[in-house]
């Protein structure tokens, strides 16, 4: 994890991978850059923990995979949303909006 | 289902060893790695610094690696249990939906089976009942049955055991059971009721674990002569008579024995026996104890020792008493559980094997359509063949359906017997003759019977659905839906034609046993009884010792009953006789004064004491001399009439009027008076000799009254009830039936067997005879161009009949030649059982082979005029 990014939540891995696939099938690096890209670098995973989340995830089978091509013609494994990684997406979804709405009212607006 | 898993399936992807887990996960962090490098060389990287950034960035890799590994091992595994369901469960709804497609087919083959599961059930439950459930009593296998004899066969000329001391045998055992068996009349309430009793020693209660639910056992100072009397009663007779009420313990009833008359009958009841206290001998309602000493009929063995053991002990403590005793004498010791079902068993044996017969025919019919209809398929299991189903894949599925199918079969064929065995639970103790042990009740099996009725039969069925499943899928399915049509010519059909023989074969055997059994019970109708019994019934009457002390009053009063008897209207004829024809009793020796014996072995005859009318009603025909009548008197000389049998015996062939003769150890000579026919005590058992007594010289307490009708039906035991009614109120009828109960009630078990075995005979040639119909119909359908290219040819008539036939005569003539072998070799199974035809009997195994061939012929004609039939053109074109 690089020092600017932001220190990831506990779970908050998940749902960041599972909102991602939401968007299709997408191969592991994939889904590091996309992060790193919609986050402006602000988030950016360490490799190894993105890998042992998306095994985890697979072994819950809230996610599958299977072996496609590239974009640039190499042999890739594509990981894909579930019906079970989708409900699970909507649920945490829900639980994370709860979450920071409550926080946000706490702590803004900041007293002048 | 997860996508990936449909997908592996679908490509039959081999499964992921660990291996190809770890080469997985390589690869894709390789992947990872090289687009990393990529990345980073655009962006103006060195190839080396690159690598090192790209790994850097990564993290820990051998972490990963490891934690990436466990993760996709675990959900290998769970995705393998997984496809192994969906699977199932996909074989499962493909048999559904076949069962659903063609109900008929479906419905057909589930009753068969469940018809074969049924029949196999019950018969399992009754020999369970019978021969493998332990008696009811604590630790049954140790109780032995003591016979006064080598054998069950009676000993010419046995010893006398009168004057053993069996006191000197309970140290040889560990408790001796002893009873008297007697009836008694219960008088007092609304009317006296007769009930079955018995007098039984302190080891009755301990030994057998008899105990009262109510009130207490007996005291020990019970057993002594000249102790208060008491009795212990059912809890059948305490619900009857007493309406359940616990305050008849303590109290006073009047209780006349029978065969003890001079016996106390004022008895205090101290106790109620447990409800389905089962009693060895027979359904007991009292129990008085014994106060004599008296041969124990069971005994408990020592710990420790064996029978044989047991038996010399006996002996050596029983023989010295007696003094001589006849070479080969000697008491034996039986297990009771063998001893009380020993008659039963080949029934039973025979029963359940007939049964199981049945089930391998239904099973075997059941596949054999299943072959028909899975070659059908071919075409099905080609394309899933060619998609990647492996051979194995297929006989899964073939074998899941037949799974289902005897599944369904077998729970409704356990259920079908469980109904049936509650419908004659309490036929089945009189039709076998010996009443079930530990009570009818107990013939609903365990739950346990049940589950293994379900496995086995579901387990039969998927054994039976290899047979189609491996015929389907052998050669190259895929081939032929390549070419369109069924190009692994034609399937060797030796497994449907074994099929089919193997169940004409067993057919043969069912029937055989059916044919010898009807017989048997056509000779034991037709056996010459030497009397009649059609329209008499027969009542037993005890004249209390209170009311009639001496003979005198006996006499008296049963001339007062008979002619009551005689003034209901529709009575014919009434006369007294004891034991009446097929009573179960033994036979005194008899003696003559001076004469040639034809043996050596003293004659032996049943003694009865008659009215003078009983040859009347009996017709039973006099050869010489005269009846009794009023002359014979107890104030006359003594006088006896015998059968022709004794008289041979007595006097070889010479007259045996005037001769006289002496009864078992009496003193008194009696002289021969007349000759009559001799009458049949038993069809099967022994034959023995009668002696008749005139009822006037002995007028015994305990007697038979036969009556018969004006109109050649028995009148109703209501009728006679009343009449004695008005004699005395006392008087209680017990036992009453019409003597042709009597005597079919010695057949009722073969007479069972018979029906039994015909009718699961004549479900296994309908079974055997649709099986060889669908078989040459499917010949037929298959050969159909076939044939029309010979009869286009012009084949004439006879060859293509030939051409069809082949098959069939083959499968018949094989299946008849094995079932008459099979039904040879499994005679002696049917020995005991089969009376007056012999088990190998020629006509019977000409006439089931007829049947048989007959069947098969009538089978066969439909697919061979129709094979006759087949028009040449339009066959040709259908391809």
């Amino acid at each position: 994890m690089t020092r600017d990014s932001l220190d990831l939540l506990q779970g908050t891995l998940d749902l960041l991978i599972l909102r991602t696939l939401a968007w299709g099938q997408m191969h592991g690096y994939g889904i590091s850059g996309f992060i790193r890209q919609r986050t402006d670098g602000a988030i950016s995973i360490v490799d190894a923990a993105l890998y042992k989340a998306l095994h985890r995830l697979e072994r819950d089978r809230l996610i599958d995979s299977v072996w496609g091509v590239s974009e640039n013609n190499r042999k890739a494994k594509y990981y894909r949303l579930t019906p079970a990684g989708r409900r699970r997406l909507h649920a945490e979804l829900d639980e994370w909006r709860r979450y920071s709405a409550a926080v946000l009212k706490v702590v803004e607006p900041l007293p002048t | 289902m997860s996508d990936s898993s449909r997908f592996r399936r679908f490509l039959r992807l081999p499964r992921r060893s660990r291996r190809t887990i770890e080469s997985d996960i390589d690869d894709e962090f390789r992947f990872h790695l090289e687009m990393r490098e990529r990345e980073l060389r655009s962006l103006g990287r060195s190839p080396t610094e690159a690598r090192r950034e790209a790994l850097r960035q990564f993290g820990d890799l051998a972490d990963a690696r490891e934690y990436c590994r466990t993760a996709d091992q675990h959900a290998e595994r769970h995705s393998r249990r997984r496809n192994w369901l969906d699977e199932l469960r996909q074989d499962v709804l493909i048999a559904s939906r076949l069962m659903r497609r063609n109900p008929r087919f479906a419905l057909g083959a589930t009753l068969t089976l469940a018809v074969g599961v049924a029949a196999a059930t019950a018969a399992y439950s009754v020999l369970y009942a019978y021969l493998v459930r332990p008696l009811p009593y604590p630790d049954p296998d140790r109780l032995a049955f003591v016979i006064p004899g080598p054998s069950r066969e009676p000993f010419p000329n046995a010893p006398s055991l009168r004057t053993v001391d069996w006191t000197k045998v309970d140290s040889v055992f560990n408790g001796t059971v002893a009873w008297d068996l007697d009836g008694f009349t219960l008088a007092g309430g609304d009317r006296p009721e007769y009930v079955d009793g018995a007098w039984v020693s302190p080891g009755y209660l301990t030994t057998l674990g008899v105990r009262p639910a109510v009130g207490r056992a007996f005291q020990p100072e019970a057993y002594t002569a000249g102790a208060p009397p008491v009795a212990l009663i059912s809890d059948a007779l305490w619900a009857r008579r007493f309406n359940r009420d616990s305050s008849i313990i303590g109290t006073t009833i009047r209780l006349h024995s029978t065969d003890r008359p001079l016996e106390n009958e004022l008895v205090t009841i101290v106790g109620v026996t447990a409800p389905g206290t089962w009693h060895v001998t027979r359904f007991t309602d009292v129990i008085r104890p014994l106060t004599t000493s008296r041969m124990p009929s069971i005994v408990r063995l020592k710990s420790g020792s064996t029978l044989a053991q047991a038996q010399a002990q006996l002996n050596a403590a029983v023989i010295p008493q007696l003094g001589e005793v006849p070479t080969g004498w000697r008491m034996s010791a039986v297990p009771v559980h063998e001893e009380y079902t020993h008659e039963v068993r080949p029934i039973l044996v025979a029963l359940f094997g007939a049964a199981a017969f049945m089930l391998l025919i239904a099973a075997g019919s059941v596949a054999g359509a299943l072959v028909a209809r899975a070659a059908g398929r071919r075409d099905e299991l080609g394309i899933r063949g060619a998609l990647g189903a492996s051979r194995g894949r297929l006989v899964r599925q073939l074998l899941t359906e037949t799974f289902v199918l005897a599944a369904v079969a077998a729970i409704a064929g356990t259920l079908l017997a469980r109904f049936l065995i509650e419908v004659i639970a309490s036929a089945v103790g009189p039709h076998l003759g010996v009443s079930v042990p530990g009570g009818e009740a107990r013939l609903i099996p365990d739950i346990m019977v049940f589950a293994l009725a379900i496995i086995a039969g579901s387990a039969l069925g998927a054994l039976f659905g290899l047979i189609p499943a491996v015929a389907a899928t052998r050669g190259d399915v895929a081939a032929s839906v390549r070419a369109g049509r069924n190009v692994s010519g034609p399937s060797r059909p030796i497994m449907r034609q074994s099929l089919i023989g193997a169940q004409i074969a067993l057919t043969v055997v069912l029937l055989v046993g059916a044919g010898l059994m009807a017989r048997t019970v056509a000779a034991l109708r037709n056996a010459p009884l030497g009397f009649q019994t059609a329209g008499l019934l027969k009542a037993d009457v005890l004249l209390p010792q209170s009311r009639y002390p001496d003979a005198a009053a006996r006499r008296n009063v049963a001339d007062r009953a008979l002619a009551e008897i005689r003034r209901v209207p529709g009575i014919r004829a009434a006369a007294l006789v004891f034991p009446y024809p097929f009573r179960q009793g033994g036979a005194a020796p008899i003696s003559s004064e001076a004469g040639t014996r034809a043996s050596d072995v003293i004659p032996r005859a049943t003694v009865h004491s008659i009215s003078p009318d009983y040859f009347r009603v009996m017709q039973i025909s006099l050869i010489s001399g005269r009846t009794f009548d009023d002359r014979d008197n107890p104030d006359a000389a003594a006088v006896v009439i015998i059968s022709d049998g004794l008289a041979r015996d007595l006097w070889s062939g010479e007259s045996a009027l005037g001769r006289r003769i002496r009864i078992g150890e009496s003193e008194e000579w009696r002289t021969v008076v007349g000759v009559v026919n001799e009458t049949l005590k038993t069809v099967i058992g022994e034959h023995s000799a009668d002696v008749y007594m005139p009822y006037a010289q002995a007028p015994r307490a305990y007697t038979s009254i036969v009556v018969s009708g004006t109109s050649g039906t028995p009148p109703t035991a209501h009728d006679l009830q009343r009449a004695m009614a008005r004699v005395d109120d006392v008087l209680a009828l017990s036992d009453i039936r019409t003597l042709d109960e009597i005597v079919s009630q010695e057949g009722a078990s073969r007479r069972m067997l018979a029906t039994l075995l015909v009718g699961f005979a004549l479900f296994a040639l309908g079974l055997a005879a649709l099986g060889l119909y669908a078989s040459i119909s499917y010949v037929v359908a298959r050969r159909r161009r076939e044939l029309a290219v010979r009869m286009a040819i012009g084949a004439n008539a006879a060859s293509i009949m030939r051409l069809v036939l082949g098959e069939g005569v083959v499968v018949v003539t094989g299946g008849v030649i094995a079932g008459v072998a099979l039904s040879l070799a499994l005679a002696r199974v049917l020995a005991s059982q089969v009376y007056g035809v012999a088990t190998t009997d020629t006509l019977t195994l000409g006439a089931i082979v007829i049947i048989v061939t007959l069947a098969a012929l009538s089978a066969i004609a439909g697919p061979l005029s129709r094979a006759l039939r087949i028009d040449p053109a339009s066959a040709m074109r259908v391809e």
